[in-house]
């Protein structure tokens, strides 16, 4: 079976193959977003806070996930409706901003522990959980292509003019798109803080938003393979290139121009990609 | 044919040396401390001390060797939680020192905790931790409520006229600091009757501190308090000097007695800044004094803060292995380690002198006060 | 009067921001793609000059030119590496994002593995005097700052309107194709444009060194984003919006920090781009460098 390591670093693929999912679905409609690390900051001080500061009654875990990733999904349907009208490059620092807005609002927040962070929580996450979730999601997503709404996103991400003349309601689908993308995050929160037990507002900084959308840009978008391969790239390869010592970083830094030179659609991805 | 005989004789070699030398346990203790990233440079501290405590003390005597296996942890909370477990399950330590940072300790403890492990954090100052993970986890380092109150009299007493209002700078980023800016420090003030008039915070990362001392100026305060890391506190003092704020400063212990503080403030700026530390580099202790001569020949440079907590707490490590007789080969070594540690009194640590581990877990060190002058600390009687 | 001195202290940060942001707007205006290394690229200049002071004892006028040409150097590397050969095998925007945040991360870890991860002291250049108006002081440390900035922005301004290149990187900007057709060698106009912003950057990173004494291989990090959401606020493409969308920040940043608290500075930042986009999707002012945009 598993070390127990292996089954840590498990985990946090897990978490982060969520992540990835989660900028998955906003790119699949065109709209690119890097502030989901807010959304996971969200999901995961919620369900904390449900499961082990909330001294009204015991909430299963479940039920805590699901409520963190809800507000998460919540929070990103209002901040979606007015950046709706805002387009490509703006949306992406918009998104970059609004993910740095919810970590300084954390750290301001003293209830939930400001600075100095939330501790004792409860160990509640395990591999079983965390690869339930990324296999219903995987399949979810999966299927979600053939039906009407995932092809509403692909018709929009192509070209939204065309789009909303064939009648799609350009509105309720990116809501819709940025919502289901900032619920999984919140879902992925919710484990990382179960597996964590201490949270703060720093570790949900604008470096795992990047990293979240490296997943997606480096595996590719075209299906939920991408995002997949992406993650586990992302998170395995530093820990195999521990042996490189001080240089560790820089290589994984030369890795990514490479990837970028050379399979510029991801690593599961068309040979000459369309890109977004 | 030639390759065969050099195989035999390779694999002979290799027999012949598992026949002859016993097989000596060796106690294997696990190092979590980050290498690279924005902690690198407390690391390398950490690293001369390693080498050095290495090269004078990795012999055990009947019970083998020290071995050390080290993981980089780059500062971040996710690295330390998974390293923690490597360093259980898989490099099967008796022991583990570290991690660095607060954050990253109070992630990492819980998982030493569960896994029945001792780990002993030889720098990590934010209250509650250690106390929050009993019975495996410990703290060999002096936490702000302990200093604070001392720090504070300390500071009063040898000033020329009385103290009535303070203005504090805090760091809002770091656990730490902030905590000891927010809490710590006011009540401790409130205490001596002092009026804390405003509370101003910053961001670890900041260079620019014009608007923070600008607000400050208007308010009248005679006396000024900085709890932050010394590169923050360095600017920030350069800046209050610069603009024309004059009044006596108390840094906290999250200075860490780190040079590069004055060089940051410049030696004007910081001349008569009065600060805590758990290392006093000019101290005439015969043991701190060969520390410090052996840790310059050795790394090429004067040993910081980071490292004399190191190698402190390495040493009461290996005093723990020794005492309780330890040979790693025992299901019942971990506790022996543990149950010295918990009950750790007095024992003479090279550069803190007698260290005690209270009930929570944490350290008891008598602080030392330093004030700068002529461009160095030096140690304020 | 201490609002005035915070507007002071407001202007000299943003001027900073705008040298950066000028580079930012600068390569978008030209390429349509986000540089997301400029930001060590301000870094780098500011060890450039460090080096330059330590190893042939310059000033600050020698500091900065050596910052300038080092950094000028680098962007166009940077721009063979990791932009033209991305921008050949694909027509979007995001590859590039991936290929520039992997320099940004190669140059911050050499030169954390050259000069650790610590501040390094900036020898002081200048005897800091202070110059009295009342109670308002600025220090000729400052003064060198905000006149070397605004120069720079002069100059700037001079070379896009003026000069046969700068005409050229307008066409460029304007439409690729047809400027091709013109028969501008719109591959030059791109290293030009390379080579320019981030000499820009690197001479804000060397001010800054000046200004703070210390520098660190992380100093490059918020400055990645708030030269792009300074862009923003200008208008992307929009030299002169970035420069004033600059000092907009600067002073914003400022009066935050002197009368909220400084852990809302970094969201204030932010909160206002949005609203700005909100309001004037656009940006503060459109055109420029592209007009029409």
């Amino acid at each position: 079976m598993l070390s127990s390591y292996q089954e840590s670093i498990a985990i946090f693929l897990g978490v982060n193959v969520l992540m990835a999912f989660s900028v998955y679905v906003p790119t699949s409609a065109g709209l690119i977003s890097l502030g989901q690390a807010g959304f996971m900051a969200i999901g995961a001080y919620t369900s904390a806070y449900l499961t082990s500061r909330f001294a009204a009654f015991d909430v299963p875990f479940g039920l805590a996930l699901f409520l963190g990733g809800a507000a998460a999904g919540v929070v990103g349907v209002l901040v979606a409706a007015p950046a709706v009208r805002i387009k490509g490059i703006y949306l992406i620092i918009a998104t970059l901003g609004f993910g740095e807005i919810v970590r300084v609002l954390f750290v301001n927040f003293e209830p939930l522990g400001g600075a100095s962070g939330l501790a004792g929580i409860k160990p509640l996450t395990t591999l079983s959980w965390v690869a339930a979730i990324c296999l219903f999601f995987f399949a979810f997503l999966w299927r979600l292509r053939s039906t009407p709404l995932g092809r509403a996103f692909v018709a929009i991400h192509e070209d939204e003019t065309a789009a909303e003349a064939m009648g799609i309601n350009l509105f309720r689908t990116k809501l819709t798109a940025f919502g289901g993308g900032a619920f999984i995050a919140g879902i992925a929160g919710g484990l990382y803080a179960h597996f964590a037990l201490f949270i703060d507002p720093s570790q949900f900084a604008f470096a795992k938003s990047a990293e979240a959308f490296l997943f997606v840009i480096l595996g590719g978008s075209i299906n939920p393979l991408g995002p997949v391969a992406g993650a586990i790239v992302v998170t395995l390869l530093p820990e195999f290139l521990r042996f490189l010592q001080d240089w560790r970083m820089s290589f994984f830094a030369v890795l990514l121009i490479a990837c970028a030179v050379w399979r510029p659609g991801g690593l599961i991805s068309y040979r000459r990609a369309a890109q977004p | 044919m030639r390759n065969v005989l050099v195989g035999v004789s390779m694999l002979a070699g290799v027999a012949s040396q598992a026949l002859i030398s016993p097989a000596l346990a060796d106690v294997q203790i696990g190092i979590l401390m980050p290498k690279t990233g924005f902690g690198a440079g407390f690391g390398a501290e950490e690293q001369g001390s390693i080498d050095l405590f290495m090269s004078k003390f990795a012999d055990l005597g009947p019970a083998g060797k020290l071995k050390l296996t080290i993981y980089d942890t780059r500062g971040e909370p996710a690295q330390a939680i998974s390293l923690t477990r490597k360093l259980i399950d898989t490099d099967n330590v008796l022991a583990i020192l570290g991690p660095y940072f607060s954050g990253e300790s109070e992630a990492a403890f819980p998982v030493a905790n569960r896994a029945a492990t001792p780990i002993v954090t030889p720098s990590s100052a934010k209250p509650g931790i250690a106390a929050a993970n009993r019975p495996w986890a410990f703290r060999n380092a002096s936490t702000t409520d302990k200093t604070d109150a001392a720090l504070v009299a300390h500071w009063l007493k040898r000033q020329a006229t009385p103290i009535r209002k303070v203005v504090i700078f805090y760091d809002g980023k770091d656990a730490v600091s902030s905590s000891d800016g927010k809490a710590v420090m006011p009540a401790v003030l409130k205490a001596n009757g002092i009026d804390v008039v405003d509370s101003i915070s910053f961001q670890t990362g900041d260079v620019d501190f014009s608007a923070q001392v600008t607000r400050a100026k208007a308010l009248g305060a005679d006396g000024i308090v900085v709890t932050a890391l010394f590169t923050e506190a360095g600017h920030l003092t350069r800046e209050l000097r610069r603009q024309g704020m004059q009044q006596p400063i108390l840094a906290g212990v999250e200075l860490s007695l780190d040079h590069k503080f004055i060089e940051t403030a410049g030696e004007a700026a910081a001349e008569g800044v009065l600060t805590g530390a758990d290392f006093n580099r000019d101290s005439p202790r015969p043991s701190v004094v060969a520390f410090v001569k052996e840790y310059q020949e050795r790394v090429g440079q004067l040993p910081g803060n980071s490292s004399a907590l190191m190698y402190d707490a390495l040493f009461l490590m290996r005093h723990c292995i020794m005492t309780t007789g330890v040979t790693g080969s025992s299901a019942a070594d971990k506790t022996k380690i543990r149950d010295c540690w918990a009950n750790l009194k007095d024992v003479d640590a090279p550069i803190a002198g007698p260290s005690s581990i209270d009930a929570n877990g944490d350290a008891t060190h008598a602080p030392n006060f330093l004030v700068v002058k002529g461009g160095k600390f030096v140690v304020d009687r | 009067m201490i609002l005035l001195q915070q507007i002071i202290n407001g202007v000299m940060l943003g001027s900073t921001y705008a040298l950066v942001a000028i580079g930012y707007s600068l390569i978008f205006g030209v390429l349509r793609l986000l540089h997301f290394a400029h930001g060590e690229v301000f870094m780098v200049g500011a060890f450039i000059a460090l080096c330059s002071v330590w190893f042939l004892n310059a000033g600050p006028v020698l500091a900065v030119i050596c910052a300038a040409i080092g950094c000028a150097a680098l962007g166009v590397v940077i721009e063979f590496v990791a932009f033209r050969p991305v921008r050949r095998r694909s027509g979007g925007m995001l590859a590039p994002i991936v290929s520039s945040l992997g320099v940004g991360l190669l140059l911050q870890e050499v030169a954390t593995n050259i000069f650790g991860a610590d501040q390094t002291r900036f020898p002081p250049q200048f005897e800091a005097t202070v110059y009295h108006f009342g109670s308002l002081f600025v220090t000729s440390t400052q003064l060198f700052i905000l006149g070397t900035s605004f120069g720079l922005m002069l100059l700037v301004h001079l070379f896009i309107s003026k000069t046969k290149y700068g005409l050229a990187m307008r066409a460029v900007a304007e439409n690729v194709d047809v400027a091709g057709l013109l028969g501008i060698n719109s591959n030059a106009v791109v290293v030009l444009t390379f080579a320019v912003a981030s000499a820009l950057g690197g001479v804000a990173g060397v001010l800054v060194g000046f200004a703070f004494s210390a520098i660190s291989p992380f100093m490059g990090i918020s400055m990645t984003i708030k030269g792009l959401v300074v862009m923003l606020i200008g208008g992307l493409g929009n030299v002169y919006g970035a420069m004033i969308g600059g000092l907009v920040l600067g002073i914003a940043e400022v009066l935050t920090v002197g009368y909220l608290a400084s852990s809302y500075r970094d969201a204030f930042s932010f909160a206002l781009l949005i609203v700005v986009l909100l309001v004037r999707p656009q940006g503060l002012f459109s055109g420029g460098l592209r007009a029409g945009h």
